[in-house]
């Protein structure tokens, strides 16, 4: 299901580092049918399967300046997958074992709730965060986010050269992580896996 | 290990794991979270490396771009709008405003609900009863059955918590002015059944004064502080009179609502069946006939009588909230009155955004709460027993 192009690829995925969501979308649906029925298959619920799925892809999304430097993109979104299926593996068995223990049958069973991160939570999180950026630095990210200029059209406007327009966004999401990550919200992968290139 | 790892996996799939062999596997995940990862990756590339293009049929194209449409929001600055979207259409657009969510009807939630830190429960049937001689019963603590003696009437509190009047003797009958207080705290409501038949459902933070000699005086007066449902019994004999602090309404038997909460800028009364005569205790001689299906509203500028869907004024007694393009703020004063709470609001223009909705009595807060913010327009923090409004 790999790109075959690996030039439209890239092109691609320098895209989304500048924040677009038709590029991302793209992304997300070349991958989507494998994942989905990977993650039906793992998790058993549809509805587990969509969480997964939605965690894995919003993590992505929020570390989407690092797409820059991946060369096997596949490898790459995989792994965050992987770790949203053990994520929701870990939970389902202590939800498992502490059923069989307090012998409680909860009605809505069917509806595990993974870490699912809460999103309102983080928007709000991220509007703060942005609201406390140097002026230039937020003008760029508003007009990024808000008004989904791409770099060169954020460039002409500010008139700046697209690199400093780059690395502003680049600099402004590792804020926004940093500043989720001390709200207890993670955007990392949670465990480091080796021998993947 | 590896071999382990997947066997496990594999087990945990069938759904046949037993205990031992879960604990196995927490264990594996909680030192090695690494390596059982990577076993799960390789299962993912195995699966990708033998999957077909039949799964592409399977992909719900709507649903998915919904749950990426939320996905990359995420980072849609909020705060933007303020600036860009003039007070006009903020208002136009507030007026449409729909909840969500009615809870008649479930709806799957897929994301979580707010988090707070304390939930609160709703309120229930809580209520004081004050006897004539000024001693104070707790209705809630009452064993059901035969209760309270007074005077030559029995009070009992039937199987489902309701209060019945009967009178014992009726020579013993006190004939004087002697009356009884039903009072509900913040979060209690009641239902009364009085010794002339009439029902009454008290809503929270309200009360009721009514004399003991109901079934026989002339006028059957009643007086009430905040909210109430009256099903009055017909007895064109003797008029029913209800009196709150600013307003009189006079009936034969029927069927009618009144709101005169004092935190409340209007009184506002509201007929299903019959007919009432409303006037002002302030402005006298000012008064108004209304019909079925109508609704006065008494405040300092006098009665204004509207047209209204009577089901919004006695939604509180079918066990749920009703807005009909109310006002947060008025939405939230109903909502502290049921769970107990205080209000405070962070960014003033969250009271005024507007709502369509229905809403369950019975649910905890957090989620009459989540309702509202799914509207995306306001955020709320818990903090104790007091609720911080914020616009979005």
């Amino acid at each position: 299901m790999a790109f075959k192009d690996s030039e439209k690829e890239r092109e691609l995925l320098m895209a989304i580092v500048g924040g677009s969501e038709k590029a991302f979308s793209i992304l997300f649906f070349n991958y989507l049918s494998v994942l989905q029925s990977f993650a039906l298959k793992f998790t058993k619920s549809e509805h587990a399967a969509e969480e997964v799925i939605q965690d894995a892809f919003l993590r992505i999304w929020l570390n989407r300046d690092k797409l820059e430097h991946v060369d096997n993109v596949k490898a790459y979104l995989y792994k965050y997958v992987s770790n949203e299926c053990l994520s929701f593996l870990r939970k389902k068995i202590k939800e498992e074992k502490a059923i069989g223990f307090l012998k409680i049958h909860h009605a809505d069973q069917e509806n595990v709730t993974l870490d699912v991160i809460h999103l309102n939570e983080i928007n709000r999180i991220i509007t703060a965060t942005v609201s406390k950026l140097p002026n230039q630095r937020r003008k760029i990210y508003e007009l990024s986010r808000v008004e989904g200029k791409s770099i060169p059209e954020i460039a002409e406007i500010l008139d700046l050269s697209a690199s400093t327009v780059k690395n502003a966004l680049v600099i402004a999401l590792r804020s926004v992580r940093e500043s989720l990550v001390k709200h207890g919200i993670s955007l990392f992968l949670i465990y480091l896996i080796k021998g993947i290139h | 290990m590896e071999e382990r790892v997947l066997f496990l996996i594999n087990k945990f799939q069938s759904g046949q794991m037993v205990e031992a062999e879960k604990t196995e596997l927490l264990l594996f995940i909680e030192d090695h979270p690494d390596a059982v990862s990577e076993e799960i990756l390789n299962l993912l590339m195995a699966h990708d490396s033998l999957d077909t293009n039949d799964d592409e049929i399977q992909i719900n194209h709507h649903k998915w771009d919904s749950i990426l449409q939320k996905i990359v929001s995420v980072d849609h600055l909020k705060y933007q709008r303020k600036s860009s979207i003039p007070l006009y259409y903020k208002w136009a657009a507030a007026a449409i405003l729909i909840l969500a969510l009615t809870s008649i009807f479930i709806y799957k939630i897929r994301e979580k609900l707010p988090v707070f830190t304390t939930d609160i429960a709703p309120g229930g049937n809580k209520a004081i009863l004050t006897l004539a001689n000024g001693k104070k019963i707790s209705l809630s603590d009452v064993a059901n059955g035969n209760v309270i003696k007074e005077a030559g009437l029995s009070i009992s509190k039937t199987a489902d918590g309701h209060l019945v009047y009967h009178v014992m003797n009726e020579d013993q009958s006190t004939g004087g002015n002697e009356t009884n207080t039903i009072t509900t705290p913040n979060g209690g409501e009641w239902q009364i059944h009085l010794p002339d038949g009439s029902d009454i459902w008290l809503n929270a933070a309200s009360s009721l004064e009514y004399p003991l000699n109901m079934g026989k005086a002339s006028i059957r007066s009643v007086r009430l502080k905040g909210e109430a449902y009256f099903e009055v019994a017909k007895d064109s004999a003797h008029p029913f009179v209800v009196e709150t602090e600013k307003q009189k309404l006079e009936v034969l038997g029927t069927h009618f609502n009144i709101n005169s909460y004092a935190d409340e800028r209007t009184t506002r009364t509201t007929l299903l069946e019959g007919s009432v005569r409303i006037s002002s205790r302030t402005n006298l001689g000012e008064y108004e006939i209304l019909k079925p299906g109508e609704q006065s509203v008494l405040s300092a500028q006098g009665i204004k009588i509207n047209t209204v869907d009577t089901d919004e004024s006695v939604a509180w007694k079918k066990g749920y909230f009703m807005f009909n393009n109310e006002k947060q703020e008025s939405i939230l004063r109903k909502i502290s009155r049921w769970y107990n709470i205080k209000v405070e609001y962070a960014d003033e223009e969250a009271k005024d955004v507007m709502y369509y909705g229905t809403v369950s009595r019975f649910d905890k807060i957090s989620q009459v709460l989540h309702k509202f913010e799914q509207t995306g327009e306001v955020r709320f923090e818990m903090q104790g027993n007091k609720l911080i409004v914020y616009k979005d």
